[in-house]
């Protein structure tokens, strides 16, 4: 695994816009560089692959034990909750997508730092955009980026599970754009697989006293929410989401894996597993002064704080008000100053590609840069 | 089912429907198939489509209508039957805002 300067396209500005990504600066910074790119060999992309594979495969675990044990308090989910997630996750209802952000240089194991499953967002630049970059870039090499295909391939799935007249509602917010290109990029794929596709805002979705409907009162019997479960639970319609009227993708079940609390239970129950770092709900004295600090609802890196010997780092934020988890500290790779992340997508539970982002701090966070990867 | 390895691992085409400039006029509408489908009466009475039969009691207090059977009819989640007729669809005017408050000066994204 490696870091290498390229030259970037010749007006790649234009390039990226023709597909619809004009969110490649956020916050007046570069989102989206290919000043460099990130090279892997095959034997590092079987690795990410089968850690990938892995780490779900004990997240399932873990929500099993969760619901079978009903640890809603450990959660900081609503007890009132706990009956629909054991509903939803009983019946298999189905998964779009999730991403694991993982440590990884190409030595050791991928480890997990944590599991983005429910709203995760970067997705239709690692599907699409750095696929478009390879093909202009490096179209003798391969990628690890099969996210679109497995995309459409989970949407089939899901339309065998709805009516003739199935259709799914896209909510999402509404000034944000990577929000707005996910959740649209999203609904592209539903089309390409034979669904039916209606956007709306989440700020639009409508509760008639007996169904949750749409602006033209059209009632929605699927919504791909691109908004967090824990925040959904805590407004005023969440009440309405336990009737169980309206299927949900990411289902509830991903409350579980979502939250940061996952993280010291996967480490009692699979300790010492090579692709995790230990992990508490107390400053246990197993991490010798180096850990990070995550609130356990927490997200875009807001409230986490990294602690180790001559290392201190902290980002701002509202969150922390359930309060937090401790994991050992592993320093992520730094390639010409920049602390690089692994993103690693499972699609309807398979792992199905990477993107990497790269960011100056140790603390990625929502505008952290996305750089292209290949891999020969 | 994963790759085999040493097979390509890329995708080996990715077509766009709704994103970038051939999507355009699609972006923020409606997509094909989707409009005319609320004036179905009987939409009203499709339960949650993943759903599969067995009776799951609504939360007491959290449905405003209730559960409820018209006679030979099945009872589905949220109150509604399966065999309702036309008359019972009319819905009324919908509350909006019930989602959204939290986080809204930002991304609900993971990064």
């Amino acid at each position: 695994m490696r870091r290498e300067a390229i030259a970037p396209r010749a007006g790649w500005q234009a390039k990226v816009e023709e597909l619809g990504f004009d969110y490649y600066v956020l916050d007046g910074k570069a989102y989206w560089t290919e000043q460099a790119c990130y090279a892997f060999t095959a034997d590092e992309v079987d690795e990410l692959e089968a850690s990938t594979a892995e780490l779900h495969g004990l997240c399932l675990q873990a929500v099993e034990h969760v619901v079978a044990n009903r640890l809603w308090e450990r959660f900081r989910i609503p007890p009132a909750w706990g009956d629909y997630i054991e509903t939803v996750w009983r019946r298999a209802d189905p998964t779009i997508c999730g991403r694991f952000d993982l440590a990884y240089d190409g030595s050791g194991p991928p480890k997990l730092l944590e599991y983005n499953a429910d709203t995760p967002t970067a997705l239709y630049e690692a599907a699409v955009v750095q696929w478009y970059w390879l093909k202009d870039v490096k179209p003798d090499a391969d990628q690890f980026n099969s996210i679109h295909e497995k995309l459409i391939e989970a949407w089939r799935g899901v339309l065998r599970r709805l009516p003739p007249e199935g259709l799914v509602h896209f909510a999402r917010f509404e000034d944000q754009p990577e929000d707005l290109a996910t959740s649209e990029y999203l609904r592209d794929t539903a089309l390409q697989a034979g669904l039916a596709g209606k956007p709306l805002t989440v700020a639009q979705i409508g509760w008639n006293g007996r169904r949750f409907t749409d602006p033209d009162e059209m009632p929605i019997q699927v919504l791909s929410k691109l908004y967090p479960w824990e925040w959904m639970a805590r407004e005023a319609f969440g009440v309405h989401v336990l009737t169980d009227t309206t299927a949900f993708l990411e289902p509830a079940w991903k409350m579980i894996l979502s939250n940061k609390m996952l993280l010291p239970l996967l480490w009692e129950g699979f300790p010492g597993h090579r692709n995790l770092l230990p992990a508490f709900d107390t400053e246990h004295a197993d991490l010798g002064g180096r850990f990070v600090k995550k609130p356990i609802l927490g997200r875009e890196g807001h409230n986490v704080t990294v602690v180790a010997p001559g290392v201190f780092d902290t980002a701002g934020g509202d969150y922390g008000a359930e309060g937090y988890v401790w994991q050992a500290y592993q320093p992520l790779p730094v390639f010409d100053g920049n602390h690089a992340l692994v993103g690693s997508w499972v699609i309807a539970g398979e792992p199905a590609g990477v993107g990497m982002r790269e960011d100056e701090r140790r603390i990625t966070h929502n505008t952290s840069r996305f750089v292209p990867h290949y891999f020969a | 089912m994963s790759e085999p390895s040493g097979s390509p691992r890329a995708s080996r085409a990715v077509k766009l429907v709704l994103m970038g400039v051939a999507g355009a006029a699609l972006l923020y509408s409606c997509a094909p198939g989707a409009a005319g489908l609320g004036g179905l009466p009987y939409i009203w009475f499709l339960p949650n489509p993943f759903f599969r039969g067995s009776l799951s009691t609504p939360t007491p207090g959290v449905t405003p209508s209730g559960p409820s059977a018209a006679p030979g009819g099945a009872l589905v989640p949220g109150g509604d039957t399966a065999k309702g007729s036309p008359s019972q669809a009319t819905p009324s005017p919908s509350q909006r805002g019930g989602f959204g408050a939290t986080g809204s000066n930002g991304s609900s994204g993971a990064s």
